[in-house]
């Protein structure tokens, strides 16, 4: 099977059959993760949407300095928050979720989990998501968010205790 | 900060096996003598496969995702037919441009496409 490496080399050249490989790989990845972001199924969509499309065209640029689910991974990112910065404009509010009644005694484990997940600030629920999902090291993920790596760190430390608090 | 605020902000590397191989020691040889880190290293682990269950759950992207991409980036849609299931399946994909209708056929375990034949030219018109 060829590596990320290899099909988004054959993707700069015009390879459509190299391009389809990459998408399938890719974007139910790319879509998870803006859904992660945005909390809306149309709009995560629409990012995975525009990065496979970004990568289709920018497969030229990239310069192979970080491994390719890194770059597709900051493209989304990208995307995601220029869909944001729009959706503000144009006064259509992003489908960010209501904060969620307190579970009910008794609920399953995993729901507590879901509505832990769902109060984080996106900030936080991005990381967890790039770490516990998506397995990236420390130094990817600051890569991604263009912030250093102790704020990474921090991040998924704060993330990690108010997700271990849901459950107590 | 202390030794085990900088300890449990390693974890969730340390289990998705992220970190340097120092890093990774000095993990490891914190663990063997601190009952609250071990703690919090089960915690994470049990943390982790929650929200793994958790994204692996939502579905995922509507068919149409696929139809929009390949009409923007391609210029044609592509037609598929789907036989089986996650665990194995078979693929058949055709495509129309000009009067080239390349077609190709991909097996599918466990969600992954692995390319059985393809009659598309690399690099060309599919």
């Amino acid at each position: 099977m060829a590596s990320d490496r290899e099909l988004i080399a054959d993707v700069a050249s015009g390879s459509e059959d190299a391009f389809c490989q990459l998408y399938d790989r890719f974007s139910d990845r790319v879509y998870r993760y803006a859904h992660t972001i945005l909390r809306g199924d149309h709009l995560a969509e629409e990012v995975a949407q525009e990065t496979m499309i970004a990568v289709w065209k920018g497969a030229s640029k990239f310069a192979g300095r970080s491994k390719v689910s890194t770059w597709i991974f900051g493209i989304a990112r990208n995307q995601a928050y220029s869909l944001i910065r729009k959706e503000v404009r144009s006064e259509r509010t992003p489908d960010v979720s209501l904060v969620e009644p307190d579970p009910a005694p008794g609920i399953h484990r995993q729901e507590k989990v879901a509505r832990a997940l769902e109060r984080l600030s996106d900030d936080h629920r991005e990381v967890v998501f790039l770490t516990f999902y998506e397995g990236l090291s420390y130094g990817e993920i600051a890569s991604i968010l263009d912030i250093p790596t102790g704020t990474v760190k921090s991040r998924m430390f704060h993330a990690k205790k108010q997700l271990a608090e849901a459950l107590t | 900060m202390s030794r085990c605020t900088e300890i449990q902000e390693l974890i969730p590397w340390y289990i998705e096996g992220g970190l340097s191989r120092e890093e990774e020691r000095a993990v490891a040889e914190h663990l063997s003598g601190c009952d609250c880190c071990r703690n919090d290293l089960v915690t994470t682990m049990q943390l982790r496969l929650d929200v793994r269950a958790i994204v692996d759950e939502a579905p995922g992207p509507s068919s149409r995702l696929r139809d929009r991409v390949s009409r923007k980036v391609l210029g044609r849609r592509l037609a598929r037919l789907d036989v089986g299931s996650f665990y194995l399946g078979f693929s058949l994909g055709a495509s129309l441009r000009n009067r080239n209708i390349p077609i190709r056929g991909d097996l599918n375990v466990m969600g992954r496409r692995i390319r059985l034949f393809s009659t598309a030219r690399k690099g060309g018109d599919e």
